[in-house]
């Protein structure tokens, strides 16, 4: 008897349909697969033969042979075990097999019968949805997860011998969920991170909400303890809800990975350290797996310590900032991952950190030349935004602390600036609707033509500027870019010099700190 | 092939092995390095005070060599002088250890001009270069040159300020006059060369060692008529330098400072150590010979900006110390975007400045 079943191997974010094909006849009894299969597909053999046994089928002694088609994709992962098993029990006679061509089956069984989670439901449950599947039928545990996308019959099960029923009877309506449209279920107040926690820092709070509203990348220098990390950490919180596209991407990626960001609303944040490796910074190893810098699609990679990290892994990163996606390429495959990330830096401005505070600081010039020069001028262009914090007297935080804000007054505070970051997505979404872009950082030069125009006295200013710092074609666009969305973030149509006197201000640190010439600490 | 006297001086202080005090001991018996170069071998091998490689590096003489070091100077537009030369600055000649040759790139030492050195340390307050600058370019007005070391700090504000008020100034270096140190000083080393010129004792082509430093601080006291002391810590260098200039005879100004600022700890302590208080450029014309005194020194015309009102009010907050912006922003009760906005504007109108990242002072 020969029968066919649907399963999907995972490529990057996406699954591609495979089928797995049947064929027991008679002979001496083996059980054999083909189909340039991985360890862990090699190993179902096992698996399906105690579950078929356990789950009170007869496993038939016959000549057994399993093919995974098409044969030239290399099958990895344990997904396989479910379509294996039923490809086998409709080969034996045991179900019946006419919804077969329109069910999809992905789950791992165990010995016992039972079907357990695997990673990365979700580009499956896609590509049964886009290739035309009627059913899919995935393990309960990850029923959550698949029930994500919509227009697709999803059927959650924890046996095999469920799946059998379920099968025999023709899948009973009862048995279907199907994905609801998603809500803004984001417990918006469950925050206890709020902006205004940061004591001072005026100047800094307001480039980094500048930042969030236009998704900018921003680099923030200062000395220890300034509330540098701390900064970071709050912008997601005051970052509008991913919309439904970018929920799902985020979903999809960290259902491959498996991190804690599945289905929730709140944009990830990543924070590697910063001994972490080039393929742990931009995927590979094992299966190819997704990287900190795709884990943070659609929402913040923060690097620490910037200057720690190496040289080589930095200047990796300048690629996958400008394009949004990263390419893989090994073993003759090639795999792309999207990593559209708001890149947030923080570094110290010296070895010691406390320049420019010369009453501290004790590094020499070369020093702090040097200690800046970790950091290439490619690498600094990747930013819009760059800020260096005050630092914070003591005198300062005790004032703050007597004021004593309440975390209703935070709450309200925040609400504030969350509404007014909203309006200016809200604004740049209607303007781009009809474009590939979707944040003003997302404008490439042609488009910042089009969508930024500029005043003659903009122009004057910023031609001015051009020439006393020597501006790139790059750093110039750039500013441009971070004039929109504070125009934005205003609520004004057209970008003013006043707009553009702050957006240049953000750019300045750069020509203070590392354009320095002659002394760095005067003039 | 016969040579000139500048190269014989040239071979002498280029011996190898052969350091300052054993040249003075040389020349006490044979006068001049002629005589030297001339002399004996079997007499040089007698002294029993030179060691074996110092005896063999006299006694070769590679005449091809000295000429090709000395064309090389030539070339380069460095300028030789001995102290037997009538080029050899006057000032120089009194002074304990003087050295024997000088290397300058650029104009001529003058020596009829009063000089001023101006000294302190490299790391100074905003105050201390201000300061530095200021008196720098008064002197400049005056027509009195100002003489300093090419360092960060203090020194590198005497040299600017000098520039900009069209003065001469001349940097004494611890290290080859071919040498731009410290490198990120070079576009100030240029602007030098064209208004004034750069000193060295040590070869052109000499790296900056440790201990030349010191050395040099003989010689900017030992150039200028009055030593002014704008900052300096408790050890700093600048303090060599005030030594030097007591062991000649100089006269010292030293700018005062706050008792509790530790860059001014120096100073603070020369005045109580009988140093003269220095509070405005006519305390440095009481020594310096007036007739060559040229009062020029107008005042500053003001600046007619026009500035708008949210500017003025901004302005008024500011003073010569550097402040945070966010501070600026409180003070004006301004916030934070609009501060920006409007400093950006002042800055641009370029009558205030910005010191270090985001701290700002009026010009």
């Amino acid at each position: 008897m020969f029968c066919k079943s649907y399963c999907a191997v995972l490529i990057g974010v996406k699954a591609q349909i495979v089928q797995v094909e049947a064929d027991v006849s008679d002979g001496l009894p083996i059980f054999h697969m083909v189909g340039y299969l991985g360890s862990e597909v090699k190993e179902a053999s096992d698996r399906v033969r105690s579950a078929i046994k356990n789950t009170g089928y007869r496993f038939l002694p016959k000549r057994i042979t399993v093919n995974f088609a098409p044969a030239d994709i290399r099958k990895a992962g344990t997904a396989f075990d479910l379509a294996c098993a039923m490809a086998l029990m409709g080969a034996f006679g045991y179900t019946d097999t006419v919804l077969y061509s329109e069910t999809l089956f992905v789950g791992e069984l165990s010995l016992d019968g039972r079907i357990n989670g695997i990673q990365g439901i979700l580009p499956f449950v896609l590509a049964a949805k886009n290739n035309g599947f009627k059913y899919c039928f995935v393990p309960r545990e990850n029923i959550g997860e698949a029930l994500m996308i919509n227009d697709i019959a999803v059927i959650g099960v924890s046996s095999l011998k469920e799946v059998c029923d379920i099968i025999n009877s023709h899948i009973p309506k009862e048995c279907i969920s199907y994905g609801e449209e998603q809500k803004e279920s984001v417990s918006e107040d469950s925050a206890d991170m709020f902006l205004s926690d940061i004591v001072g820092q005026e100047h800094v709070k307001r480039a980094a909400i500048i930042a969030a509203a236009g998704r900018h990348n921003i680099l923030i220098i200062g000395s220890p303890g300034t509330g540098k990390t701390m900064l970071a950490e709050r912008l997601p919180f005051i970052m509008p809800p991913p919309d439904d596209d970018e929920r799902l991407e985020i979903s999809v990626i960290s259902s491959i990975c498996d991190s804690e960001y599945t289905v929730t609303g709140i944009r990830p944040f990543r924070s590697p350290h910063f001994t972490i490796t080039p393929s742990g910074l931009l995927g590979g190893g094992k299966g190819l797996l997704p990287g900190e810098i795709s884990r943070a699609h659609n929402g913040i990679l923060f690097l620490d310590e910037l200057t720690e990290f190496k040289r080589e892994t930095l200047e990796l990163l300048r690629l996958p900032l400008e394009s949004g996606h990263v390419a893989l390429a090994r073993n003759s495959r090639i795999i792309n991952y999207p990593s559209n990330v708001m890149l947030i830096g923080a570094m110290n401005p010296c070895p010691c950190g406390y320049y420019p505070n010369i009453n501290r600081c004790r590094c020499s010039q070369s020093q702090i030349k040097r200690y800046l020069g970790k950091i290439s001028h490619a690498f600094l262009e990747r930013f819009d935004i760059i800020i260096e914090t005050e630092s914070v007297s003591v005198s300062n935080l005790i004032e703050k602390s007597k004021m004593d804000i309440t975390t209703a007054d935070k709450n309200r505070h925040d609400g504030i600036i969350k509404e007014n970051i909203k309006a200016a997505y809200n604004i740049q979404k209607e303007r781009y609707t009809n474009s590939s872009v979707k944040y003003n950082s997302d404008l490439n030069s042609t488009d910042i033509k089009s969508y930024c125009h500029l005043t003659s006295d903009c122009e004057e200013l910023l031609g001015d500027v051009y020439e006393e710092w020597g501006l790139s074609a790059r750093t110039r666009n750039r500013i441009v870019k971070v004039a929109r969305t504070i125009a934005d973030y205003e609520g004004c149509r057209d970008i003013d010099v006043n707009h553009l006197n702050e957006a240049i201000f953000y750019r300045k640190t750069e020509y203070s700190l590392w354009n320095k010439k002659g002394d760095m600490v005067w003039n | 092939m016969e040579l000139t006297e500048n190269e014989y001086w040239y071979w002498f202080v280029n011996i190898s092995r052969v350091g300052r005090i054993t040249r003075n001991r040389l020349l006490s018996i044979y006068k001049c390095p002629k005589n030297l170069f001339h002399a004996d071998a079997k007499e040089i091998k007698s002294y029993k005070w030179l060691t074996e490689a110092q005896k063999n590096n006299i006694i070769i003489k590679d005449v091809d060599a000295v000429k090709k070091g000395y064309m090389y100077l030539k070339q380069k537009n460095i300028h030789f002088t001995h102290v037997n030369s009538p080029l050899y600055p006057d000032r120089l000649m009194n002074i304990l250890d003087k050295p024997h040759v000088l290397y300058y790139k650029g104009m001529d030492i003058n020596s009829t001009n009063n000089t001023v050195a101006i000294v302190g340390s490299r790391r100074c307050s905003e105050y201390g270069r201000r300061t530095a600058y200021n008196i720098a370019r008064e002197l400049a007005g005056c027509g009195i040159d100002v003489i300093s070391g090419l360092a960060y700090g203090i020194d590198s504000a005497a040299h600017k300020g000098c520039l900009e008020g069209n003065g001469m100034t001349h940097a004494i270096l611890g290290c080859g006059v071919n040498v731009c140190y410290p490198q990120s000083n070079i576009e100030l080393y240029m602007n030098i060369l064209d208004k004034g010129s750069v000193i060295s004792e040590y070869h052109p082509d000499a790296g900056p060692l440790a201990g030349y430093f010191p050395e040099r601080n003989r010689l900017i006291s030992g150039l200028s008529d009055v030593l002014v002391i704008v900052e300096a810590g408790e050890k700093s260098g600048s303090l060599i330098t005030v030594d030097c200039a007591l062991e000649q005879g100089k006269d010292i100004l030293a700018v005062p400072g706050r008792i509790d600022d530790v860059f001014s700890k120096g100073c603070n302590e020369l005045i109580k150590m009988g140093a003269q208080l220095y509070s405005n450029i006519n305390d440095i014309f009481d020594y310096l010979d007036r007739t060559k005194i040229q009062c020029k020194c107008e005042k500053n015309q003001n600046k007619n900006i026009f500035l708008a009102t949210e500017e003025k009010m901004l302005y008024a907050n500011l003073c010569f110390e550097p402040k945070h912006i966010n501070v600026i922003a409180k003070e004006s009760d301004m916030d934070i975007e609009q501060a920006i906005r409007v400093i950006f504007n002042l800055e641009r109108k370029k009558i205030i400045r910005q010191t270090t990242v985001n701290c700002y002072v009026k010009v």
